[in-house]
């Protein structure tokens, strides 16, 4: 079958995503966390005999080197080499979305524009004569209304018929006026004469990415065996624009590329019509407003959490009832021993603990994309950026940190691409952890549960929170003082009108964050289940000394755990957590929950009910740990804020180090960092508070 | 008479007369069309945080660290 690659680009807020969902209906491979879309997504469909590959590229305003997002977009288009480039426009705002088309332009690729919105354009009283923009520009255009599934098919026609025209149909070059051109001449002699690099890139963009000083590029180039001529030549043409404009080269390009646009609206808007943002603004008015912004934020988010915990928590008891039935089915039809206990306290009770709260975490995915649709948490940021500059944050790193609480610290990582500057983005990723992920709440709740009286609960929990928010923001605030002094940061970024966001998108937000989590889960979490079981269940006791010393059954259970390997591993790591009032059990626990921190509890599981005898009536986890006299709520305490400060689950880790760029060294001072701060914390707490009790 | 933009008020139609430039920001700047020459409004100037301006048919926030460097002028309405 005949294959075409699509690389689908545009504008954010352009509604790419939702043309990119009506592409590929449900035949979607999310790669990864897409975040706020950061990470590429495929899908694939087959249409009229050909087998077409969609490549999701992340909403940018530019192919400059500015942000990931922007690297990750202008990556996949020369790398992959795809056929061609489908950019999605927000037609009702032609002018911006333009200015990113005429960057595309210059990559060189058949370009088909998907003129989105084409309803708003209508209602504004705006026309677009599209033939003649499609003459001027030399690509292809389509209408097309996302939110209404509406021009779908004919953009698949256009790209087959695209794909099938035999001559070449390339866009035209914007005019950059005679000084640049020939500034641009003369960079691309020097390139042309290097094979390899002309090869790869389309010489007339580096030629341009060049004299805009793109830092990128010159990284690019740095392998030719020209790059020393090349790099002259650059500061050369670099320094005669500046003195023939007087500003830098970078100014007269992006001042040249809006008038090449600007020309081009005057021409291609038939009736020019009206920007209707009236209810945006006057919503904005509200929402932003100086005195009611930071109430509306904080019920935003209150709703946020009260809906997902309301509308979750029957969910949660349907997975606690299943996986409990499963149990007791299993432990019926086997014979008590091994394969029974393998499969009852390693897998079911291990991916059950971790299931159990899938469902809150898929309706805290869903409220999150509904604010982010809607075009709200653009506001968030607005309203937060003030307060998180203070501690050295940015206005974006609200949302990371929105997303780990309750959520997961790994789509929260991925998040933090949006944040422009590496350094903002790298003291968001290092206080992020530090938030209460979805998976430390049930260790949480089991020790809260267990430790501490039913109405101190809640505001213990919240105590928990506070506690989480505070070490962030004391962390980062000393990150930004101390380890990167000196260096302002910066906050720009589109408030885009507000909008009505379709459920499937909503669902397929959802969908994709909370798959990739249930994969995080399904792998790796039933790995480190079955290893747990390994760990505790082997080396079996002898049975002679068993029967021979007159042991009840019980004390030979507990016996059997301190002797297995993972009791001698914590009996091995006790002098380190014994000073913050925890013994070899608790050492396991949390040596386990480096893997995942759902794993804490289930490794108290499995200590708690192996050393259960009867295994027709188990004592819950809570009420065995009650019983337990080496705890007190002290410890609980201490436990808790150890877990709540220590060294990330490992995934997070792994996320971690790639997105710090494969720092070592970074990635280090999140390893030992946390835990060090983790171990101070937790050794003060329980040796002062020792001291009262 | 120029002055930066943290001391705009709102509804105020400007023109844009220089960018501190020299900063990882400069080029999204440039991007999103703040240009010397440009014109546009300030929507809201809340005295903190973040300031909104409208520009080619969007809104744009830019934080009060960055609105410190881009120098404006009023924009005369008889112009």
């Amino acid at each position: 079958m005949n294959k075409i690659t699509i690389a689908l680009t545009g504008n954010p807020n352009s509604g790419k995503t939702t043309v990119f969902n009506n592409l590929t209906g449900s035949h979607q491979h999310v790669g990864n966390y897409p975040g706020v879309t950061v990470e590429s997504k495929e899908g694939t469909i087959t249409f009229r005999g050909y087998h077409i590959r969609i490549i999701d590229l992340p909403g940018t305003y530019s192919l400059s080197a500015y942000s990931e997002d922007e690297i990750v977009a202008r990556n996949v288009i020369l790398d992959e080499n795809p056929d061609m480039i489908v950019n999605v426009v927000d037609s009702s705002n032609l002018e911006r979305n333009l200015y990113f088309v005429t960057q595309l332009m210059e990559l060189q690729k058949p370009i088909i524009l998907a003129m989105n919105m084409t309803d708003i354009v209508e209602q504004q009283g705006k026309v677009i004569d599209y033939s003649l923009l499609s003459k001027k520009i030399g690509v292809r255009i389509v209408p097309t209304i996302g939110s209404k599934n509406k021009g779908t098919e004919k953009l698949l026609e256009m790209v087959i018929k695209l794909k099938e025209d035999q001559h070449e149909y390339t866009p035209v070059a914007v005019d950059y006026g005679n000084e640049i051109q020939d500034e641009i001449l003369r960079i691309s002699e020097i390139i042309k004469k290097d094979a390899i690099l002309s090869e790869k890139l389309p010489v007339r963009w580096v030629a341009i990415k060049l004299l805009e000083n793109d830092q990128r590029t010159i990284e690019n180039i740095k392998n030719s065996p020209l790059a020393d001529k090349l790099l002259d030549q650059k500061e050369k043409s670099r320094n005669h624009l500046k003195n023939h404009f007087g500003e830098d080269p970078e100014v007269i390009i992006a001042d040249r590329r809006y008038g090449f646009v600007s020309g081009l609206c005057n021409q291609v808007l038939v009736q020019q019509g009206e920007d209707k943002y009236s209810l945006t603004d006057k919503i904005d008015r509200i929402v932003l407003n100086r005195f009611w912004g930071l109430p509306i934020f904080a019920l935003a988010m209150y709703t946020i959490f009260k809906f997902t915990f309301t509308l979750s928590e029957p969910v949660v008891g349907w997975f606690e009832t299943l996986f409990g039935w499963l149990e007791g089915i299993t432990a019926a039809l086997l014979p008590e021993g091994l394969l029974q206990s393998f499969l009852v306290d390693g897998l079911i009770g291990g991916v059950g603990g971790v299931l159990g709260f899938f469902p809150l975490i898929m309706f805290m995915f869903f409220a999150i994309a509904f604010y982010e649709d809607t075009g709200y948490m653009a506001r968030a940021v607005f309203i937060m950026d003030r307060i998180m500059t203070r501690f050295g944050l940015h206005g974006k790193s609200f949302l990371p940190l929105m997303l780990a609480t309750n959520g997961c610290a790994v789509p929260a990582i991925m998040a933090s691409r949006t944040i422009d500057n590496k350094r903002d983005r790298l003291i968001t990723m290092l206080v992020t952890p530090f938030m209460i992920c979805g998976a430390k709440l049930p260790i949480f709740a089991l020790f809260i549960g267990a430790f501490f009286a039913a109405h101190n609960a809640a505001n213990l929990m919240f105590l928990l929170y506070l506690l989480s928010v505070v070490i962030a923001f004391t962390a980062s605030l000393f990150l930004k003082k101390v380890v990167f002094k000196g260096q302002p940061s910066y906050l720009v970024m589109e408030l885009p009108p507000y909008r009505i966001p379709t459920i499937k998108g909503l669902l397929l937000k959802m969908w994709e964050r909370g798959w990739l989590y249930l994969k995080k889960a399904g792998t790796i979490i039933l790995l480190i289940s079955v290893v747990m079981w390994v760990g505790f269940t082997f080396p079996q006791l002898d049975p002679d000394t068993a029967t021979i010393t007159s042991l009840s059954e019980q004390e030979i259970a507990a016996r059997q755990i301190e002797n297995s390997y993972a009791g001698r591993i914590g009996h091995f790591l006790e002098p380190m957590v014994r000073p913050i009032g925890q013994d070899w059990r608790g050492g396991i626990a949390l040596l386990a929950g480096i893997a995942a921190k759902e794993v804490v509890v289930s490794t108290f599981g499995t200590i708690y009910s192996m050393g259960e005898v009867d295994v027709e009536e188990p004592v819950s986890l809570r009420g065995a740990m009650q019983n337990d006299p080496n705890w007190n709520p002290l410890k609980a305490f201490s436990f808790m804020l150890f877990s709540l400060i220590y060294v990330p689950c490992f995934v997070t880790v792994a996320v971690f180090y790639r997105e710090s760029g494969s720092s070592l060294k970074w990635t280090s001072v999140l390893l030992f960092g946390s835990t060090l701060l983790a171990w101070i914390l937790s050794f003060l707490v329980y040796q002062i508070g020792g001291l009262w009790i | 008479m120029t002055f930066k933009l943290t001391a705009g008020k709102n509804n105020q139609k400007v023109r844009l007369i220089k960018i501190i430039g020299g900063y990882g920001a400069y080029q999204r700047l440039l991007d999103m069309g703040l240009i010397p020459g440009v014109r546009f409004e300030i929507v809201l100037n809340n005295g903190f945080g973040p300031i909104t301006i409208s520009l080619k048919g969007t809104k744009i926030m830019l934080g009060r660290g960055l609105a410190d460097k881009v120098l404006i002028k009023e924009e005369n309405h008889s112009e």
